[in-house]
This record gives C-alpha cells, sequence and structure tokens, in this order.
C-alpha cells in the first residue's frame, strides 16, 4: 500500500477540530456545576497548562522517528509487556469512538429529531467515519481543508450574533471558588480537552511531510482548539447564568437558540451545529482509525482495509452499549475517563522517554571500546 | 427476529465484499477479520434481541474506582 502523507497545515486543522470535539457539546455544564461562574478561568488555565502536555508528547516524537505509539510501545517496552499495553490503548480508543456515535445519537435524539431511535444517526455517522477510513488519512486531511472554512464562518457567525446578549453581572464575583474544586474541574477540562490528544500520536509523526512546522502546528493547533472551547464555555455562562448552563444537557445549543437579530434571524441553531457535526466527526474518526491503525500494528497486518467494516459494526454496536442513560456517561466523563486516558497520556509517554534514554546511555557503553566494564554481554550466561 | 436476520444479511454481505481482498492475504488478516465480524455480529444481534449487556465501561470504571472516589471525596468534597 502506498504511504499516505499529509502537509502540516492540514495537521494543525486536524489538531483544532479534535481538541475543541466533543468538549463543546458536553464540557459546559459539567464544569459549570464544580466551579460555577469560574468555569472560564478553568478553561484558560487548562489551555496554557496542555501546552506543557504538548511539549511532553513532542518530546516523545522526536525518539519515534517514524514508527506510531503502538509501535513503539513494542520497542520499548518489548514484546508482550508492550502488547499488552497496546491492547489497553486500542481498546479504549475503540469504546470512545463507540462512546461519540452515542453522543451524536443522543444530542441529535435530545434536540432535533425527538422521536427517531439514536441507533439510526450513530449507523448514519458511522458510515461516513467508514468511508473516510476506506479513503485514508490523506483523503480525510482533504476534506477537512474544505470544512474548516465552513467552520471558522458558522464559529464566528455565532460569536457575534450571541455576544449582543452579554451580561457581565453573571460572571460576577470573580475567583470566587476555593482552590480543591478549582484543581478538579482542571483535571476534568484536560481530560476532555488535551489529554485524548495522544491518540494523534498515532499519526503523528509517521505521516507528517514536514515535521518542523507540524511540531509548530501542533501548539498552534491547541491553541486555537482552546480558544474555540473557552468561548464556548465563557458564552454560555455570560449569556445564559450559572443555573441555566448547568442544569442544561447541551448548553451550547441551548445558547444557538438564543440567536435573534432584530427578531427575525431566529431559531438558526441548525445551522450552528454544524461545528458539533464536524468536530464530532473528526473526533470520532480519530479514535476509529487509531484503533483500526492499533490493531493491524499489533496483529502485524500487511493491509488494514478488511477490518474497516467488521469493526464498524462493533463500534455501532458499543455505542448503544457504552452507555445506559446521560448520568452514566456524565459520571463516567467526569470521573473516570481523566483518569483511564492520563494512563496512557501521561504516565505512557513519561515512561517511554526513560527508556529511550536508559537505552541510548547502554547503546554508547557498548559502543564505546574504552568502556570495559564487563568481560561477558549480559545476555550470555544460560 | 426480522432485524437480527437483516444483521446477518449484512455480515454476510461484508464477506461477500471482502472476499477477493481476503484471498490474496494470509491466515492471519482472515482470522482476525472473522473474529471482529463474529464480535460484531453477534452483539448487535444481542441488542436487536434487546437482552442486558454490561457496558465495557463499567470495567474501567471499576478498576479506577478508588482513585476517582478519593479525588472527588478530597477535592470535591463530595461522596
Amino acid at each position: 500500500m502506498k504511504k499516505q502523507l499529509i502537509s502540516s497545515r492540514q495537521f494543525t486543522i486536524i489538531v483544532i477540530l479534535y481538541t475543541a470535539g466533543t468538549g463543546v457539546l458536553i464540557i459546559p455544564a459539567s464544569i459549570a456545576l464544580e466551579v460555577q461562574q469560574d468555569a472560564w478561568i478553568v478553561a484558560i488555565i487548562g489551555t496554557l497548562l496542555s501546552l506543557l502536555l504538548i511539549k511532553l508528547f513532542i518530546m516523545l516524537s522526536n525518539k519515534m522517528a517514524d514508527l506510531s505509539l503502538v509501535e513503539v510501545t513494542e520497542k520499548f517496552l518489548g514484546k508482550f509487556i508492550g502488547k499488552v499495553v497496546s491492547i489497553g490503548f486500542v481498546l479504549l480508543a475503540l469504546f470512545s469512538s463507540g462512546e461519540l456515535l452515542y453522543f451524536i445519537g443522543n444530542f441529535l435524539q435530545t434536540e432535533v429529531m425527538p422521536e427517531t431511535p439514536p441507533v439510526v444517526f450513530a449507523i448514519l455517522f458511522c458510515c461516513i467515519i467508514l468511508f473516510a477510513a476506506y479513503q485514508g488519512i490523506e483523503v480525510f486531511a482533504r476534506t477537512l481543508e474544505i470544512l474548516f472554512p465552513a467552520f471558522l464562518l458558522v464559529f464566528i457567525i455565532f460569536l457575534f450574533f450571541v455576544s449582543p446578549q452579554i451580561e457581565i453581572k453573571h460572571v460576577q464575583p470573580v475567583f470566587e471558588v476555593s482552590l480543591q474544586p478549582f484543581i478538579y474541574s482542571i483535571i476534568h477540562f484536560m481530560g476532555l480537552f488535551s489529554f485524548p490528544l495522544i491518540v494523534l500520536l498515532m499519526i503523528f509523526p509517521s505521516v507528517i511531510n514536514n515535521l518542523q512546522s507540524g511540531k509548530k502546528g501542533f501548539y498552534i493547533g491547541t491553541l486555537i482548539g482552546g480558544f474555540i472551547i473557552t468561548s464556548f464555555i465563557a458564552l454560555s455562562i455570560l449569556v445564559l447564568g450559572v443555573t441555566n448552563t448547568t442544569i442544561r444537557t447541551f448548553p451550547s445549543y441551548t445558547l444557538a437558540q438564543k440567536i435573534s437579530v432584530g427578531k427575525f434571524l431566529q431559531r438558526i441553531e441548525i445551522i450552528m451545529a454544524f461545528m458539533w457535526m464536524v468536530t464530532i466527526f473528526v473526533r470520532a474518526f480519530m479514535y476509529y482509525y487509531a484503533s483500526l491503525i492499533g490493531i493491524s500494528q499489533i496483529l502485524k497486518l500487511k493491509d488494514h482495509r478488511p477490518l474497516i467494516l467488521p469493526l464498524g459494526m462493533i463500534s455501532i454496536a458499543l455505542s448503544q452499549i457504552v452507555h445506559a442513560n446521560i448520568i452514566h456517561s456524565d459520571k463516567y466523563n467526569q470521573q473516570t475517563w481523566p483518569l483511564a486516558i492520563a494512563v496512557f497520556s501521561i504516565f505512557l509517554p513519561i515512561l517511554l522517554l526513560f527508556i529511550a534514554m536508559f537505552k541510548r546511555s547502554k547503546n554508547k557503553k557498548k559502543i564505546d571500546p574504552a568502556m570495559n566494564d564487563g568481560e561477558t554481554p549480559p545476555n550470555a550466561s544460560p | 427476529m426480522f432485524i437480527a436476520l437483516g444483521i446477518l444479511v449484512i455480515s454476510l454481505a461484508i464477506v461477500l465484499v471482502e472476499r477477493p481482498k481476503l484471498k490474496k492475504e494470509g491466515k492471519k488478516l482472515v482470522w482476525t477479520f472473522s473474529i471482529f465480524l463474529v464480535i460484531g455480529t453477534s452483539l448487535n444481534i444481542a441488542i436487536s434481541l434487546q437482552t442486558f449487556i454490561p457496558s465495557p465501561l463499567d470495567a474501567i470504571m471499576y478498576i479506577f474506582h478508588p482513585i476517582s472516589d478519593f479525588l472527588k471525596e478530597a477535592l470535591l468534597n463530595k461522596k
């Protein structure tokens, strides 16, 4: 199969839409519940802290050369442990892709078409993802290049039309919250916003054609994605108020319903829903693609394409069983998901970096003829 | 019942579509393909017959519940 490459600009767009992802839909309500009117501060600090995480990822990617995360895990941790860790990662990615299909089905059923069962939306959405997976990452990236200007246009229209209804008194008093809930919701925010970026390391160093500007794009994309998500959180609180934000399932959709220009331009929220469709598509595709590539790399298959349709069936099934109801989903996303993904996005990169450092110093010893510390090589004795 | 039959037909169609590719590749791919297809089909049929399937995320929640409960109590002062 021909190797597919994407440019650094396309990668930046992927990062922007990926980080904005599910966050714009599900973050504002739960964070406003934890820290009330200071949620926007959490978002800003979380975005800035995410840059440190990106630094970690890029340090890891320097060690990865042309491999993906799964291959590197197997190379550094050995065959057995590496495979176990990779299987955990792939399973988490596959469950998340099912979860995102659940989100889109739930969102459309709750807000747009209440009488259609959510599985219909999940199947339709999954068809797009499977088609994109068939075409490969290159076509996907080019599609986003077309979708991104439309996304930006809708986003700017949204900002302009919502901002007249801002009431500053909703965010006052500022810095009311104490430190503990603040730390908790920063973890919660970053768990949904930047920890999942580890999934992009499945494609990051190996399919980018210009690595240097790709690294810059990683930072810029995270900043822009953080700006998008911060503005959504801030606007929900500024316009709807804290109480109204916390009791809604999808506050940003309610925000779009509020748009009214001169009592003439009203109820354009379904056009605004384009933003959620695009971002959820990107995120669901990346999870799905990461699990697909991951499986084929764990099993060392030459062609991953025949696995696309069966995996699609599994993720449609998963979308029906992952969450029994919205309470289960909220609990999982608030309490468990940040920790589960932190295992792979914080501990795993640090561990891999340590091993890479250790390996390099060991290799140096072997090459250096002056160093004569052992007569027998370490693996010679039976 | 009809839905279950429909799912079976779909999985047969998937096999027919992918058959030329599967013939070319090795045994490993055929095995992986069939295992995933069987899992997917059986899960979907089980859902269509409305049997209770525990969520796989419950297992993840169970693994992490000591840490997540501790964090919630220590930082959010909530049970």
